[in-house]
């Protein structure tokens, strides 16, 4: 498993929350147990104090010397109603004994010891076995001071109190309240020991199962990516099977085959496109090899020569038109700022065009007439006036090569809601529906006796486009065509 | 020997054929797909060749229609696409060879050769009947052992005559293999061309090897 990958991150995370939710869960139980603990010793302080209070009542009662203390003690820890006749100390003891019950004090453990740890005055239930629990390592230090602590004694932990008792008459004594933990908190404790203890186990167990989880949740990618790795170009028809991966993957699924059907057409349409170039290269070429190695075969007569070397010239014209064409097609498609955009007024512009075609439709014997429909000059364009002049060149040109000895081109110019409007129409031979939406694409001949590369079209709608333009064409078989060109007006 | 060319390219197809003409064969074009088939199938060709990319009808597709019909003429075919992948579909249509473009015109003819001369049990590409030789590359033309000059339709004729030496032929069959699409079968020009022949290859020589049948035709053998 790599460090970098999805699945390492996943085992991790889910690793590192589990421990953390151990974590707080141990924090919150220490912290109620402690909670439980502080409320223990503060019932213990408040224990001890009641008792050295009482002994002291008993003992001022009773009198102040060691005897007295002796007897104190002794009612003290017994808790009991005293006779009536007892005047000295039976309100004592009957308050002590309200006090006791509300205190619950028959059930803790009391001790009450002297200094040097001799004399040891104990409750009824501490036995042997639990006061040497009390008195081990018991030692009133100098000044007596509070202490508390913690026994563990058989399955019962008692938490206790040393209390200091001094008294000028009798000296220094210490009073020992021990109470046994409740049930809940000792449960707490030993949740929170096990939960410390097992911690690690269950961090490693938890990052077996986070690969697990990684795995099963990465399954679906790793099968992708087993997939896509199947795919290559030379066979970009596969797709990657969208079985039941899960809204998410399959949504990436579905993007993915969304790229290689991208993929796919743009493959195909370069090798579409690479598929003409070769053949629009390769055809004049053949002329030209089969030309002359026809003329080669044995000698000829000087025509023969003649007719072949026309031929080939014509046919070498065609291949560096090609090139051409192709180069102009990819500047414009890639270096589209090889465009110089300039304001020129589109009349005077299209008037230049009109008579450097005027005289090549004159040598076919075709009329050219041009109108401008209530026009005034200037008719200001954005546009690149080199490229602009191929555009309409090229349109022209087929219209003068379709249109038949004795028939006519038209040319119209007007304006229409800030859009020039240049129509072509010519009256050739026409073109047939089923090929009008293919004339604009890259090869596209309607008829394959035309010489030219079948990019002039292409190119001249190109054109129109990057100067936010459009070319529409109409037309009616044996009647003729028209193409408009569409330029916005500024 | 009759071919028919389907080429689209008007140039292309024009040097093919009249490349083909001057090596005696009777050629004829068609400039589309549909017109290929039609001539391909109503015309008993020796020969086709065929451009892939046509208008209205691809090369691969007439070629496996061809198949379909039983036509089993050997195909050349023509293309600018030379992936192995397009040789192959053209090959599986049924097509009998493959032609890159460009081609020289002497690999054309080569390759022409070559599928002509599969139509007959002959491999070697001169044909011997008797003391009469006819040698197809170079087109000499021997009885017993002196040359005889031929014009480019008698050679046709004699070529066709003895690669069905021992069989009737008809004035039909040679119009068909000999002659093109502007032949006008009603004409006695078979008969004419057929006489010069006879005149060039049997005159002066005891054993007359082309004979007439009269109201079926000619046959080309020893004498019995």
């Amino acid at each position: 498993m790599k460090i970098n990958s999805i699945n390492f991150d996943i085992s991790v995370i889910y690793t590192a929350i589990l421990g953390l939710i151990l974590i707080v869960f141990s924090g919150v139980l220490f912290l109620i147990s402690n909670a439980f603990l502080h409320q223990i010793d503060d019932e213990l302080m408040v224990k001890a104090q009641a008792v050295d209070l009482t002994i002291r009542s008993y003992l001022t009662a009773l009198g102040e010397n060691h005897d007295s203390l002796l007897k104190a003690v002794g009612k003290t820890m017994a808790m009991k109603n005293e006779n009536i006749f007892q005047y000295k100390t039976w309100k004592i003891s009957n308050k002590w004994l309200k006090q006791s019950q509300f205190f619950n004090l028959s059930e803790d453990y009391i001790n009450f010891v002297s200094e040097d740890g001799k004399e040891v005055f104990s409750s009824p239930n501490l036995n042997k076995k639990l006061r040497y629990f009390f008195l081990e390592d018991f030692q009133i230090p100098q000044g007596a001071q509070l202490e508390f602590r913690t026994l563990n004694f058989g399955h019962k932990i008692i938490q206790m109190i040393n209390y200091p008792f001094s008294d000028r008459s009798v000296g220094r004594y210490t009073i020992q309240v021990g109470e046994a933990q409740e049930p809940i908190v000792q449960q707490l404790h030993k949740w929170l020991f096990s939960i410390v203890i097992s911690v690690p186990l269950v961090l490693v167990l938890t990052s077996f199962v986070g690969k697990l989880l990684a795995n099963r949740i990465l399954r679906p990618v790793y099968e992708i990516t087993d997939m896509a790795n199947r795919i290559t170009q030379q066979d970009l028809s596969t797709r990657i099977e969208n079985k039941h991966f899960g809204t998410e993957m399959e949504a990436l699924v579905g993007s993915f085959n969304e790229m290689i059907a991208r993929l796919e057409k743009s493959f195909k349409y370069v090798e579409q496109f690479s598929y003409h170039v070769a053949h629009e290269l390769k055809t004049p070429l053949t002329i030209i090899q089969g030309e002359t190695g026809l003329m080669l075969r044995k000698e000829r007569t000087a025509d023969e020569y003649r007719q072949a070397l026309r031929i080939v010239t014509e046919e070498s014209k065609r291949v560096l038109q090609t090139i051409d064409d192709l180069l102009l097609l990819t500047k414009l498609g890639y270096q589209p700022e090889a465009l110089k955009f300039e304001n020129f007024d589109f009349i005077e512009f299209f008037n230049e065009i009109v008579e450097q075609n005027r005289f090549l439709a004159a040598n076919k014997g075709t009329a050219f007439k041009m109108h401008l429909e209530n026009l005034v000059s200037p008719l200001m364009v954005k546009g690149d006036r080199l490229h602009l002049r191929r555009l309409f060149f090229n349109i022209i040109d087929n219209a003068v090569k379709f249109t038949p000895k004795g028939g006519s081109i038209n040319i119209h110019i007007n304006c229409y809601q800030r859009k020039i409007i240049t129509s072509i129409t010519d009256t050739g031979p026409g073109i047939a529906a089923e090929n009008l939406k293919k004339i604009f694409e890259e090869f596209f001949r309607a008829n394959s006796d035309t010489t030219g590369s079948g990019l002039g079209l292409n190119i001249a709608n190109t054109i129109a486009k990057l100067h936010q333009g459009e070319i529409l064409v109409e037309s009616r078989v044996k009647h003729g065509t028209t193409f408009k060109v569409i330029l916005p007006q500024i | 020997m009759r071919i028919l060319i389907v080429e689209d390219e008007k140039r292309i197809a024009d040097f093919i054929a009249r490349g083909l003409k001057e090596e005696h064969y009777a050629v004829d074009i068609a400039y589309d797909g549909e017109q290929g088939q039609f001539l391909a199938e109503i015309n008993p060709y020796d020969l086709m060749i065929f451009d892939i990319m046509l208008p209205k009808q691809n090369g691969v597709d007439i070629c496996r229609q061809l198949r379909l019909k039983k036509i089993n003429t050997p195909i050349l075919m023509l293309t600018a696409m030379n992936a192995v992948k397009d040789k192959v579909t053209g090959l599986n249509a049924g097509a009998d060879d493959y032609l890159t473009k460009p081609f020289s015109f002497e690999e054309l003819l080569a390759r022409v050769k070559v599928l002509l001369r599969r139509l007959t049990p002959n491999k070697t590409p001169v044909l011997i009947v008797e003391d009469l030789e006819l040698n197809q590359l170079n087109h000499e033309v021997k009885r017993t052992g002196k040359g005889i000059v031929l014009t480019a339709k008698e050679f046709a004729l004699l070529e066709y005559f003895m690669l069905h030496a021992g069989q009737v032929i008809s004035r039909s069959m040679i119009s068909e293999h000999v002659w093109n699409e502007q032949f006008d079968s009603m004409s006695n020009v078979i008969d004419v061309h057929v006489r010069n022949l006879r005149n060039k290859v049997d005159e002066g020589h005891k054993k007359k090897l082309i004979h007439t049948l009269r109201g079926s035709g000619y046959v080309l053998k020893k004498p019995a």
